[in-house]
């Protein structure tokens, strides 16, 4: 088993609200993960925690040092004043030189133009949430972790995300999507976000 | 591309420039003795001491304008392990620079250097404090405090 991420005794609490108690998680290479609980169960903070947005109070996580993290957090924010390929062309080339064709072939899927000339302001919610997917996969990241994936997508739309995971899933990426309307992409493991405890689904 | 949005940024400061010295009928001497104001700025007329905190005010807006990008791309640049730090001071830098290029234009003698490095420092300095509190009035503020020791660093440097 190739651990990957590792999370020993997360403890995080805003205030008195223990969103997070004491959790353990390891995740392997190549899991396909759906964590899943109500609104508000901290299944947004246990992703910001492990792509390094927020602080836990308590515990230890560890990344293999090798493994790239591509996201989705809650409502993606874009620089509402520039387009659609500023922001992506911003975000590609922190790392990376960007690969045109593969973003563009992305765009296409999810019905955007990667060359259109309109500032991102005037997206609907939808168009937002789609730019935000393809920014969490377009680097070839080797963790991907989406948050509420479908949120706002139409049907169209969310048959397109599952085919892009079950190609990822093909391409051995670690996949973990946190949610509370399951869509099946071929999960190898549920998890229940209840109280701020982990249960895994047997 | 993001050095599109800074020209046309630079271009609308020029504009602002042209029409000031459009007002000094582009007599320089006028203009440069706006640029460099110090305390006989209150002895002046209201238009001109509107005008003059008025261009403070605006060089904060201008950044404002391109700084947002990075600003509203923070949260996806930190998960990329992307020194947001480091990239928006030097974006901040930059647009320092442009923002007194007239100043370094008119550079005279050793109190110029001096004038510009202190203009620069002093205006990098609160636009970061501007930036990064989250006090509203600390916001508001900035720009105004930024005049006020502008008027101090030209009153010192004659």
């Amino acid at each position: 088993m190739n651990k990957v991420i590792e999370l020993k005794n997360i403890t995080k609490a805003f205030g008195p609200n223990v969103v997070l108690d004491d959790i353990d998680l390891m995740i392997s290479k190549n899991d396909v993960i759906y964590i899943h609980g109500p609104n508000g169960c901290g299944k947004s903070t246990l992703l910001k925690i492990i792509t390094g947005l927020l602080p836990q109070d308590k515990g230890t996580l560890y990344i293999e040092a090798d493994e790239t993290i591509g996201a989705l957090i809650e409502n993606p924010e874009f620089s509402n004043y520039s387009t659609i390929k500023e922001n992506l062309e911003f975000l590609y080339n922190l790392k990376n030189k960007m690969d045109y064709k593969k973003v563009e072939d992305l765009c296409n899927r999810f019905e955007l133009d990667l060359y259109d000339k309109k500032n991102v302001k005037n997206y609907s919610v939808g168009m937002k949430q789609k730019m935000g997917i393809i920014q969490a996969i377009m680097e070839d990241q080797s963790i991907i972790l989406l948050d509420e994936p479908t949120r706002g997508l139409d049907d169209r739309s969310v048959i397109v995300f599952q085919d892009i995971m079950q190609e990822l899933i093909k391409d051995n990426k670690t996949i973990i999507i946190a949610a509370h309307d399951y869509i099946d992409i071929g999960y190898n493991r549920k998890i229940e976000l209840k109280s701020g405890r982990l249960y895994e689904d047997q | 591309m993001r050095i599109n949005r800074l020209v046309i940024l630079s271009l609308i400061y020029l504009l602002v420039y042209i029409v000031l010295f459009a007002q000094f009928h582009f007599d320089p001497k006028m203009l440069i003795d706006f640029i460099q104001l110090d305390s006989s700025l209150f002895m002046h007329t209201i238009t001109v001491q509107i005008e003059f905190i008025g261009l403070q005010i605006f060089k904060f807006c201008l950044i404002n304008m391109y700084i947002d990008f990075y600003i509203q791309l923070k949260e996806m640049i930190d998960i990329r392990k992307g020194n947001y730090r480091s990239i928006l001071f030097k974006q901040i830098m930059i647009c320092a620079l442009i923002i007194m290029l007239p100043d370094i234009l008119l550079i005279r003698g050793i109190s110029g250097v001096i004038r510009v490095i202190l203009n620069i420092l002093v205006f990098t300095v609160l636009y970061i404090v501007q930036l990064t509190s989250k006090n509203k009035i600390v916001f508001a503020t900035s720009p105004l405090i930024y005049c006020v020791l502008l008027i101090f660093i030209n009153q010192s440097t004659i």
